[in-house]
């Protein structure tokens, strides 16, 4: 038995030890450093990332030379509400049609939650709170612990020690970040086909409800499909009347009130032309080299 | 209340009441007296005439005096009679006008170029509509509600789209002319597109190809003038009695005054044609429409191998023929393509790839039930929310006679209503 077990033993471990072919037993090496030694580790490249492999990729978007594979990308106009294609557009891939990152849309909507902040949150401090500044009791004699103030953190009713005050929760991004983002969401926005572009003076006859309702639903707009954020360069009465109504669908801004959240926030983004333009104009701080005032 | 009574008014000096006889131990001023005696807030009092009107009828000596109701609130006999006479002015003012107005009616009903309805059919309603907010009234929407799915339908709506458009542009005709109505008959089965050395061309398969301009008549929405079909309206020489009477209705002379000029020129194609005008339109066409039902029989995989392979290699890169395409596609199918994909959309065959796939689903349970190889499992089914213990014994059919027992016995069916019992 003993010599069995001994038997069994002693094959699983040269099972352990059995390594695959090319691969020196490491027991067997000299342990002595080598004289030469290669610092990366030796692989072959994947056949077919060598050949997607776009180096132009590698400069960053800041970069005001880069390049991106079209120079120029369609877009189709419709006329609201029938969306009716009335023609082609062509916009700059550099707005419309930039690489998803992430990590700037992050940095930018974490920005414009910072600077919504109200920062109202306010506490008083012992020296703060209502209140005699009498000691509360003999320092010494009374078996109990010695207390100064009654507004003391301490105690019942005292100030709070380190609580929150009031403070603008601001914080700062370059302003071509910003603008990255902003086109980037735009970017995304149009590559997923969320990005409708409608002819200006986009309004609806009547200030009703059930008029946005009938457009969502035919269009497939509505809250099953995750609402539309519509925006206009300029007050739409009957629109945002309608949508008062018909919130649950949707929503309806002004360009100048759009953030990179919003954006980002709804379904899909319905926009007028003359206000797509206005947004793209203002926000591209990184493409454009800055006016100098002489 | 006061204990000090003041009197509001200075005629309530006036005691109309019996005043109260205080003791002598109490001291009660006049006005004090005068409040505490017993009145009465009854209307008896009411039904009987006011000091004054019975001064009046004293002084008159009658129970009905003459002169004004109120002579101390309303307007004098004067005043009243004016108004009177300037109401009968008002009322003589508006039978005058109603008289006119009538007489204008008879005067444009004695001249009838049309013979007045007995009944309300087809009368334009004025007014008031049924539904204001119906949807139909609300929205024309360019695209159709039914988006086209099956995959060969979709492949022949894209050849026709491409031949038309195509027809279009070697008639010479601005494709902008493309109309926004509802895309009728279905004209391109027989054509199809070749590629020649100058660029796409349209190919006419046999007889049954219709002509090039009824080819773009139908495209652009307008009845072209037929050469080739019979010319029914043409009158013959020994017209059969159905002959006449269609001939009579299609001509534009008026049987009843056969001297008066057609006011309407009922032949003359309007930008938008109402119904009715759009069946007489139909009626003077020579195309049949029920040659369409003979072509039913013909199934699609038949008629897209006749088309040959050609017409998927042309090129749509030129972005007028590939917009014109585009929204004649969208006309027809109702499917809409995202603009990230016009650009890789180069020819008719990556259009139809782009068309043909159906959209990736949203939901998980979509997903699953797509997949063939899980759904066949026999052990395995799937579902779209969570599975209850109700779930479970409705499955083995226990569930009625549970529900039915639990309502007679006045117990709660499921756990929300006894939450609701406590409060």
């Amino acid at each position: 038995m003993a010599s069995k077990s001994l038997q069994s033993f002693s094959r699983s471990l040269r099972a352990i030890r059995a390594l695959p072919l090319g691969v020196k037993d490491p027991l067997a090496q000299c342990l002595a450093p080598r004289l030469s030694r290669s610092m990366a580790t030796e692989t072959t490249m994947p056949s077919n990332l060598t050949q997607e492999f776009n180096p132009s990729f590698l400069e960053t978007a800041a970069d005001p030379i880069y390049s991106l594979p079209e120079p120029t990308i369609l877009t189709t106009i419709y006329k609201f509400p029938t969306m009716e294609p009335l023609r082609f557009e062509s916009y700059d891939s550099k707005h419309l049609h930039l690489p998803l990152r992430r990590d700037i849309l992050h940095r930018a909507v974490i920005f414009e939650g910072d600077a919504t902040r109200q920062g109202t949150a306010s506490t008083k401090t012992r020296y703060e709170v209502h209140g005699s500044h009498r000691k509360v009791r003999r320092q010494k004699g009374t078996g109990k612990a010695r207390l100064g103030t009654a507004q003391s953190p301490m105690l019942k009713g005292g100030g709070k020690s380190f609580g929150p005050h009031p403070r603008d929760f601001a914080t700062g991004l370059p302003r071509k970040m910003y603008d990255l983002a902003w086109r980037t969401a735009l970017s995304w926005r149009y590559r997923r086909g969320e990005l409708i572009i409608c002819e200006d003076g986009m309004d609806i006859e009547f200030p009703k409800g059930r008029f946005i309702k009938r457009i969502f639903s035919h269009n497939h707009w509505g809250q099953e499909d995750g609402r539309t954020l519509v925006i206009t360069n300029s007050a739409r009465e009957n629109l945002s009347t309608a949508f008062e109504t018909a919130g649950e669908h949707g929503r309806f801004q002004m360009a100048h009130e759009v953030d990179v959240k919003d954006l980002l926030e709804l379904g899909r983004v319905v926009i007028e032309k003359g206000a797509l333009e206005q947004l793209l104009s203002e926000h591209q701080s990184d493409l454009v080299p800055k006016i100098r005032s002489v | 209340m006061r204990r000090i009574a003041r009197l509001d008014r200075s005629i309530d000096l006036l005691r109309t009441r019996a005043t109260v006889q205080a003791p002598s131990s109490t001291y009660l001023c006049t006005a004090c007296k005068h409040r505490a005696s017993p009145f009465s807030t009854s209307s008896a009092r009411d039904a009987k005439a006011s000091l004054t009107e019975k001064l009046r009828r004293k002084i008159w000596g009658t129970d009905s005096p003459p002169g004004l109701e109120d002579p101390y609130g309303g307007k004098s006999v004067f005043d009243q009679t004016k108004k009177r006479e300037w109401e009968e002015q008002i009322e003589e003012q508006k039978a005058a006008r109603k008289l006119q107005s009538q007489e204008a009616k008879v005067n444009s009903l004695s001249k009838p170029k049309y013979t007045p309805a007995t009944t309300w059919d087809g009368l334009e309603t004025l007014g008031y509509v049924e539904d204001r907010w119906a949807a139909d009234h609300l929205y024309t929407p360019f695209v159709p509600m039914e988006v086209k799915t099956d995959s060969e339908e979709i492949t022949a709506a894209l050849h026709r789209a491409m031949v038309e458009i195509f027809a279009l542009r070697e008639a010479g005709v601005p494709l902008e002319s493309v109309s926004s109505k509802m895309p009728g008959r279905d004209l391109t089965l027989d054509v199809t597109l070749d590629q020649s050395p100058s660029g796409p061309v349209l190919k006419f398969m046999g007889d049954a190809a219709p002509p090039l301009q009824d080819l773009v008549g139908s495209v652009t929405g307008q009845a072209q003038v037929q050469s080739k079909a019979v010319d029914e309206t043409a009158e013959h020489e020994v017209p059969t009695e159905s002959e006449e009477d269609v001939a009579a209705d299609r001509s534009t002379v008026d049987p009843l005054h056969p001297d008066a000029e057609p006011a309407v020129e009922e032949s003359f194609e309007k930008e938008n044609p109402t119904e009715s005008e759009e069946d007489v339109d139909a009626d003077r066409t020579s195309e049949d429409p029920l040659h369409q039902a003979n072509l039913v029989d013909v199934t699609y995989e038949e008629l897209i191998a006749s088309w040959g392979p050609e017409w998927l290699q042309v090129s749509l890169e030129n972005p007028e023929i590939k917009f014109a395409v585009l929204k004649r596609m969208m006309q027809l199918t109702g499917i809409r393509i995202p603009d990230a994909h016009l650009n890789s959309s180069k020819t008719a065959s990556a259009l139809l790839k782009l068309l043909i796939i159906p959209p990736k689903p949203r939901k998980l349970v979509d997903a699953l039930s797509q997949k063939e190889d899980l759904v066949t499992l026999p052990n395995v089914s799937i579902y779209a929310r969570r599975i209850t213990p109700v779930d479970k014994e409705r499955s083995l059919g226990r569930w009625k006679v549970i529900e039915k027992e639990l309502e007679e016995r006045g117990l709660p069916v499921t756990g929300h209503e006894a939450k609701r019992a406590y409060i």
